[in-house]
């Protein structure tokens, strides 16, 4: 039996509408210790990696392992029913056939309940592996979600270029093209507006911007967003939550030759 | 072990060790005593736990700005100050700290609910009499009637009614026709806190495989094909696999059709010399071209009835042959892609391109188009819709988008 409570129905609404346009279908992994989802776009280019950890919740419960196959855009539609003050409590049979959402408006002492009906999604469970990335920057997620905006009305790559404590984004297209430097700020008043570089090894990446546009959507989430980048590799785009996490590994554009 | 001692391990339990909220009801009910000696231990424990606990107090007395009889329930006993006269000042309940006096009611209001309430008990643990026994009637009625609102998530045990009323009767109210006016969630959580495996035999449509045709149609690898694979090629495919005869009978309809719009235009602009000619090559063109775009139409026609514009066409019956080779490749290419699914050059592809040269020969060129075109066209990109310029296409296609099975391997 699962019995998940959020005290407020926003964090979960803005959780869903941040990778509901990534991927359709999901599993939702329900353990005792959290939720987890992980899936990959259809194209499989943009894989979508989420934890709520079990603090995350105001009250948690689940006594064994259940898996719930949800249609987001479904979900979406039902979570937009409640509103974000609303405490939101999910709630699943052990062997489920639909999901049950509870929101209850503490203040009117009204409760709506909206019953989803669950599939079997088959999905492959990727692998990834702890690794080591040559440049991680953390910037606030309203800067990068500017940052993407501005540049995917360019052109459909986005270059991330990391040297000597300078990020660069640089975006070339039809009618022009466009870069932004992003510079280490510490801003000691508010540190969530503080840019931070870490570099280990110059950095050259390209990337689908329409991907990264996707991956912005998750900015309402977390204040700040940590880019972490390394050659050859799928960069890791992470917003914390209070307890866990959305990332996105997003595959590179590689040259021709490559 | 006397009355005192169980109510202080209990409370001692209950308060200190799983942090949960006790009034008096509780405690009389726990230790099946008179309420008003379950306020008095609740005092006792207090004292002897002030620093850690909290305590709610009821006050009865005539408050200063409402008339008649009011009762509080307060955390903050100076409330006092506000009533004209006191009746009785009495120990309501004892919360850990961090408890709310409100999420201490609820929480407590939901814990009562577990003990059942019969006369008997009532008579135990004191209860208000009224002339006659209706008064009882509404003692009963009223938790029930707040059922919805206490059933919070702290609660995980079933809400159990008072007249202890049997699960088959329950079921058989359900069955009745009227829709199920209870949450359900309630009804959730009383089936899971039986925990039987009647579940399954209960209601069919629990089982799996109700879910499964529900949910194949919209399996996940489907839906990929669809959003993934170049639409347009398709087509053109599944024309090209059309028995010849079907083709010919296509190409005939659509030859008559061209035909008609050719003669048409040609009226107005009445400027082609060799007309014979020109419409046969016309019509090919034209035929082939409007399966792959209708609403180009008008604009085609107006374009191939210059003879200088130079128009990609299908092959003509010459270049058939190697055409449909081409196709094949294709088909095969399009596997490979459902199997890979990562943007594959199609480096076979021809375009075969046919314009009349200043003397009015036909002449065509069949060229191997570079495969980043069609790279291009399939990689999404908001971007280039437009036909873009040279240099963007270079810009654009020099990088090319990598998968992520590349990288992380399947579990």
């Amino acid at each position: 039996m699962l019995e998940a409570k959020f005290d407020q129905a926003a964090l979960f609404k803005k959780i869903i509408e941040a990778f509901k346009d990534t991927v359709q279908l999901c599993n939702f992994n329900c353990t005792e210790h959290g939720i987890t989802v992980q899936a990959v776009d259809d194209s499989r280019v943009l894989l979508v990696s989420l934890l709520i950890g079990e603090d995350a919740f105001q009250s948690y419960r689940c006594d064994q392992n259940i898996t719930l196959g949800v249609d987001l855009s479904s979900l979406a539609k039902v979570l937009r029913a409640g509103n974000n003050t609303d405490s939101l409590t999910l709630m699943a049979e052990d062997t489920p056939d639909s999901v049950l959402v509870v929101f209850e408006d503490t203040t009117k002492d009204r409760i709506s309940e909206y019953s989803l009906k669950l599939m079997d999604i088959e999905s492959d469970f990727l692998n990834i592996d702890d690794q080591d990335y040559d440049s991680i920057i953390t910037l606030p997620s309203t800067d990068f979600q500017k940052i993407a905006r501005d540049l995917a009305l360019l052109s459909d790559s986005l270059n991330v270029l990391v040297t000597k404590d300078i990020v660069k984004f640089v975006a070339e297209g039809d009618i022009g093209s466009g870069s932004i430097i992003v510079k280490p700020v510490t801003d000691l008043e508010k540190p969530e507006n503080s840019v931070k570089v870490e570099l280990n090894k110059a950095v050259n990446l390209t990337f689908g911007i329409k991907y990264v546009t996707d991956i912005i959507k998750g900015a309402g989430l977390s204040t700040s967003i940590t880019i972490k980048l390394a050659d050859k590799t799928p960069a890791l785009f992470e917003f914390r939550l209070s307890s866990g996490y959305l990332r996105f590994y997003l595959a590179p554009k590689f040259d021709e030759e490559d | 072990m006397s009355i005192e001692e169980r109510s202080n391990s209990l409370l001692e339990s209950q308060l200190l060790k799983e942090n949960k909220p006790f009034n008096y009801k509780l405690l009389s009910r726990e230790l099946n005593i008179h309420v008003n000696d379950a306020k008095k231990l609740l005092y006792t424990f207090y004292k002897k736990h002030s620093d850690s606990i909290t305590v709610n107090f009821i006050i009865i007395g005539k408050h200063k700005e409402i008339d008649g009889t009011t009762i509080k329930v307060t955390e903050n006993i100076e409330d006092k100050e506000n009533f004209q006269s006191i009746e009785t000042i009495q120990v309501y309940s004892l919360a850990p700290k961090n408890i709310t006096i409100n999420e201490a009611l609820t929480t407590i209001k939901a814990q009562l609910k577990n003990k059942p309430v019969t006369e008997e008990n009532l008579a135990k643990w004191g209860v208000i009499k009224g002339p006659e026994l209706i008064a009882l009637d509404t003692v009963l009625t009223a938790p029930i009637s707040s059922d919805k609102k206490t059933s919070s998530a702290f609660e995980t045990k079933k809400v159990s009614p008072k007249k202890p009323k049997s699960e088959g009767s329950i079921k058989s109210e359900r069955k009745s026709g009227f829709p199920e006016m209870g949450s359900l969630r309630d009804r959730m959580l009383a089936r899971n806190k039986k925990e039987e495996p009647k579940n399954a035999i209960q209601s069919p449509s629990l089982s799996r495989q109700g879910t499964e045709k529900i949910a194949k149609p919209l399996n996940i690898s489907a839906n990929k094909r669809a959003k993934t694979d170049p639409t347009p090629t398709v087509e053109t495919l599944e024309d090209d696999l059309l028995n010849d005869e079907e083709y010919i009978a296509k190409q005939k309809f659509e030859k008559e059709a061209q035909l008609k719009k050719q003669k048409e235009l040609e009226r107005m602009f009445d400027d082609d010399d060799d007309e014979e000619q020109d419409e046969d090559v016309n019509d090919v063109k034209n035929g082939i071209r409007k399966r792959k775009d209708n609403e180009k139409g008008l604009e085609e026609i107006f374009d191939s009835s210059f003879s200088q514009s130079p128009v990609k066409t299908s092959p003509t019956k010459k270049d058939k042959q190697p055409a449909v080779e081409s196709e094949e490749e294709r088909v095969q290419d399009e596997d490979n892609r459902e199997e890979i699914d990562e943007p594959k050059a199609d480096s076979k592809e021809e375009s075969v391109t046919s314009y009349y040269d200043e003397d009015g020969y036909l002449v065509t060129k069949v060229e191997k188009s570079k495969p980043i075109v069609k790279t291009m066209k399939r990689s999404p990109s908001p971007a280039t819709s437009n036909p873009s310029t040279k240099k963007s296409k270079i810009a654009s296609s020099a990088k090319q988008q990598s998968s992520l099975l590349s990288f992380f391997g399947k579990k």
